[in-house]
Order: C-alpha cells, then sequence, then structure tokens
C-alpha cells in the first residue's frame, strides 16, 4: 500500500461544503515528506521493512495526522454543520414538547368537556330504571277517564308521549293505562311533549304540554264512551244523486268524509278523514280518483261499503267524469265543493238499520258539473267497468 | 527537548526557518533538527498541522511543485504578516532569554 493509499483511507465520509482537492493536497503533502523520510531510512537501514518502520516511528500516525488536518481545514464547517444538527435538534424537541403539551392540554379540556356534558346530562337525561329521579326531571301521569258521570277510568289504552325534551333528540315513550286508567311515565327530562291517546276506533287525541324540571304532573284526559270500544261494523250502500238531465253520463263523486269529532275538555277526539267514490248507479270504489281503476281494468266496484258504526260528516265532494278516461288517464275533475263543519251532511251508519245514503250536492255544482261535461271529449269506446254499463 | 518543552516554540521555528526562503515540511523538519543540534528532536507529524495553522493565519502562503520523481510537493513562503510576526517573535524572544539569562547569572554568581 503506498503512502497516498495509507493517508487516503483515513479521512471521514465526505461533506457537501468540503474545498476540491482538499483530500488530495493533504495526502500528496504528507505523501512526499514521507517518501524523502523513507529513502533517508532506506539509506541508512539497507532494508525496507526497518526503513519503513522507522519513518514512521519519527513521523507518527499519518492517518491520525491526516485526520486533524482534514478537521481543522473544515472546523468551521463541521462545526456549523454539528451546529446546526443541535439546532435541529433541539428545535425538533421544542416541537415535539408543543405537540405533547398541546396533546395534554386537549386532552385536559376533552375531559373537562366530557364532565361538564356529563353534567348536562345528569341534569337532562331520565336515569336508569332503579334509579331515583333527580330533582330536575319530571314524573307524568296521564290519567284516562270516561265521560260519564262515575268518571271510570280507561284501563288498558296506549298512550303515547311524543316530543323534544331540551337538548335532546326528539323521542317517543309509551305506557298501558293501569286499572286506575293512569299511564306513568317518567323520570323524564323537561321539555314539550304531545300526549297522545289512540284508540281502537282509531280516535285520537293530541294533548301539547310544557314539562319544566322538578315536579309531578297529572294529566287528566276525558274520553268519550262511544269511542271506546271498536264499533261494530255495518254495510252501508250509497248513491250520488244527480240531476234527470245527467242520468247516464259517466259520473262519480269523490266524497270525503270524516267521523264526527269529541270536545272533551281540553281535548280534541278526532279520526282521520277518508275518501269514497260513489256513482249514481250505486257503485263505491275505496280511496281517491288516483285509485280509481282506468279503462280495462278487472276490478269490480263495490255495492256497499262496510263501515264501522257511527256518523259521519260529508267534507267535501267532487264530481268526477270518466267519459274522457284512456287507458291511462284518471277521471277529470269537473266540479266540486266543500262544507263547513256546522253544514256539513251527516251520515248515519247504525247496527240493525237500513244504512243507505243518498249523497246529494248543492245545485251549483251540477250547474259546474254541466259546463265540466260538455268541454269533455267523450272516449271513443268505453272498456272499463264503467257507471253506464254496469247498472243492474 | 521533550515535545510539551516545544509547544509554542515550533511556529517560531518555522518561521525563521521559511525566513530564509520558501521550502517544504520534510526539509524544515530536517533543519529544525539540524540545526539545534538534535535538540528538537520533534515528531516530523506534528510540523504539518503548525503548517497549516500558520497558512491560515496569513502567515504562510504555499504553492506547489512537481518533483522529479513525479510528486506533488507542496512549498511554503513566508509572508509579509509572517516576517512581521516573525520580528516580534524574536524581540520577545531576545527579552525573554535576556531575563532568563540575567536570573541565571546572577544564580551563578551566588553560587559561584
Amino acid at each position: 500500500m503506498s503512502w497516498v493509499e495509507r493517508i487516503a483511507g483515513a479521512f471521514p465520509d465526505g461533506y457537501g461544503e468540503e474545498p476540491p482537492g482538499l483530500r488530495r493536497d493533504i495526502a500528496d503533502e504528507l505523501a512526499d515528506h514521507l517518501e524523502c523520510a523513507y529513502r533517508r531510512e532506506l539509506l541508512r537501514t539497507r532494508d525496507e521493512a526497518a526503513a519503513r518502520r522507522a519513518v514512521l516511528a519519527k513521523f507518527g500516525d499519518p492517518a491520525a495526522v491526516a485526520r486533524k488536518l482534514w478537521f481543522e481545514a473544515m472546523k468551521e464547517q463541521v462545526m456549523g454543520q454539528r451546529m446546526m444538527i443541535v439546532l435541529m435538534a433541539v428545535l425538533t424537541v421544542a416541537v415535539l414538547g408543543g405537540l405533547v403539551l398541546g396533546y395534554l392540554g386537549f386532552q385536559q379540556m376533552q375531559r373537562q368537556n366530557e364532565a361538564f356534558l356529563a353534567r348536562l346530562e345528569a341534569m337532562g337525561q331520565p336515569p336508569a330504571a332503579s334509579a331515583a329521579p333527580g330533582t330536575d326531571l319530571v314524573r307524568l301521569k296521564v290519567r284516562l277517564v270516561e265521560e260519564t258521570p262515575d268518571g271510570k277510568p280507561v284501563v288498558g289504552w296506549t298512550v303515547k308521549l311524543e316530543g323534544k325534551p331540551f337538548t335532546e333528540q326528539e323521542e317517543t315513550l309509551e305506557e298501558q293505562t293501569d286499572a286506575e286508567g293512569i299511564a306513568g311515565f317518567g323520570p323524564i327530562r323537561p321539555g314539550r311533549y304531545n300526549v297522545v291517546v289512540a284508540t281502537a276506533s282509531r280516535y285520537v287525541c293530541f294533548r301539547e304540554i310544557l314539562l319544566y324540571g322538578g315536579i309531578v304532573r297529572e294529566e287528566t284526559i276525558l274520553c268519550p264512551p262511544e269511542i271506546r270500544d271498536e264499533p261494530e261494523k255495518v254495510e252501508v250502500s250509497m248513491k250520488l244523486q244527480a240531476p234527470e238531465d245527467l242520468r247516464g253520463r259517466e259520473l262519480w263523486a269523490e266524497c270525503r268524509f270524516r267521523p264526527p269529532e269529541f270536545k272533551m275538555g281540553e281535548c280534541l277526539w278526532t279520526h282521520h278523514e277518508f275518501n269514497l267514490l260513489v256513482s249514481p248507479e250505486g257503485h263505491i270504489y275505496r280511496g281517491q280518483r288516483h285509485n280509481f281503476p282506468v279503462r280495462g281494468s278487472r276490478r269490480e266496484p263495490e255495492e256497499t261499503w262496510s263501515a264501522p258504526a257511527g256518523s259521519y260528516c260529508l267534507v267535501a265532494a267532487t264530481v268526477l267524469s270518466t267519459e274522457a278516461n284512456t287507458a291511462q288517464v284518471s277521471p277529470r275533475q269537473i266540479a266540486s265543493c266543500s262544507y263547513k263543519q256546522e253544514s256539513s251532511p251527516r251520515f248515519e251508519a247504525l247496527p240493525n238499520g237500513q244504512n243507505a245514503w243518498a249523497i246529494v250536492l248543492p245545485d251549483e255544482v251540477w250547474a259546474k258539473a254541466r259546463e265540466g261535461l260538455s268541454q269533455l271529449p267523450r272516449s271513443p269506446v268505453p272498456i272499463g267497468p264503467m257507471p253506464a254499463t254496469m247498472g243492474k | 527537548m521533550v515535545a510539551k518543552n516545544l509547544w509554542g516554540t515550533l511556529e517560531t521555528l518555522i518561521l525563521e526557518v521559511l525566513s530564509r526562503g520558501a521550502n517544504y515540511g520534510y526539509q524544515i523538519a530536517q533543519t529544525i533538527v539540524a540545526e539545534s543540534g538534535g535538540y528538537f528532536d520533534l515528531k516530523e507529524g506534528s510540523l504539518y498541522p503548525a503548517l497549516h495553522r500558520l497558512e491560515r493565519q496569513g502567515l504562510l502562503t504555499a504553492f506547489w511543485e512537481e518533483t522529479r520523481e513525479g510528486r506533488r510537493r507542496k512549498f511554503y513562503r513566508l509572508t509579509p504578516a509572517g516576517q512581521g510576526e516573525l520580528s516580534e517573535r524574536r524581540r520577545e524572544w531576545s527579552r525573554f532569554s535576556a531575563g532568563v539569562n540575567g536570573i541565571l547569572r546572577g544564580a551563578d554568581h551566588v553560587m559561584g
């Protein structure tokens, strides 16, 4: 191994900012010295190995000298780089420390938030069934009694509590009335609720209540005896009473009926309205006009309607014509009327009675119907279940 | 002389040798050993850190030449700043040695 090779292996790994030729200059300078010294020692000893040993003994370790010279030349850059590394390390530690502190702070804030939410929860949420109710919670008793002189409790009815407690999602609770006619709710969160009572006869009573924290509230709802039980069903026939001049025309009336309402104290008992399609020939289709069978349908009309016994109000009626019907087009509306509650025609569906209802509409409705009929195109071939062809 | 006594004096010796003209490391080392009668038997490798330090301080300047054998050889030459530094060190050495000699003569007188 030459002196240059011996020295060149002594340098540390390269630095980016090292002056070009620095290593070579150091190696060449020291190699020149060692070569001169070697020749001197060789003349003296006549032994290459001994000369080499003597050179190294007088010079010292060439690799160590080369490293020292290189480091002295690179001291500023190396120290600068080391300072940079230290600075980066300090910055990294500072950033990590900041992140850790931030994370710890975030966790603490989260714990505080959770504790705060837990307190809010405790204030507003009903505890488990076994837990004692808090003073901020509410108990509600809904008592159902019949509207009779003896005020008998209504047993086994379903009472729903629908609503939105303060700060919470909407929810529905449901309880059955006990032997005293009481449905108990709670403890529940304060808020605005609807008490809903529905009967087997599909009557419904709504009552809005506002519940504040820390109270026990009792609501009494009077229930009409007429709707207590599911009523008996009776067969009802009905005919649309059309004027003489319109007999034979393809007419229907879409009749909107409503069972009677009952106002009991603060509570109004209502029943949903429903539609029937009635022809002058006494044919009946259930539902609205868009349920009317189009031409070509095999669906046959009914002659009677199986109705829960009771009284019904006609709320509105619409005269329809099927004369312009096609396979796709529903009956055309040609006239309509609606009634105020106090003036609406009443019909009775009585058990053990002749329940034949004649749907009589005001003259002005028929006047409009005539006008409407005159503007309708006639369908060329009646192919569906048409009133004119199905009359018996 | 042991190495620790040479420390600090070596740079003065290098400047002194180079005040006679440009020279290279091996020859500078040989001159110091020879002219000191072998008293400054320095590790030859220790010469180079001192040479490079003086060069970085601007007291020496360097240049390269090629030997007959084809090796590159680095020569050092004293700069004007190096000349001034050498003069200052000579004066300092004279004051130092005079002081030491004065004390040593007094001691000889007492002892004699």
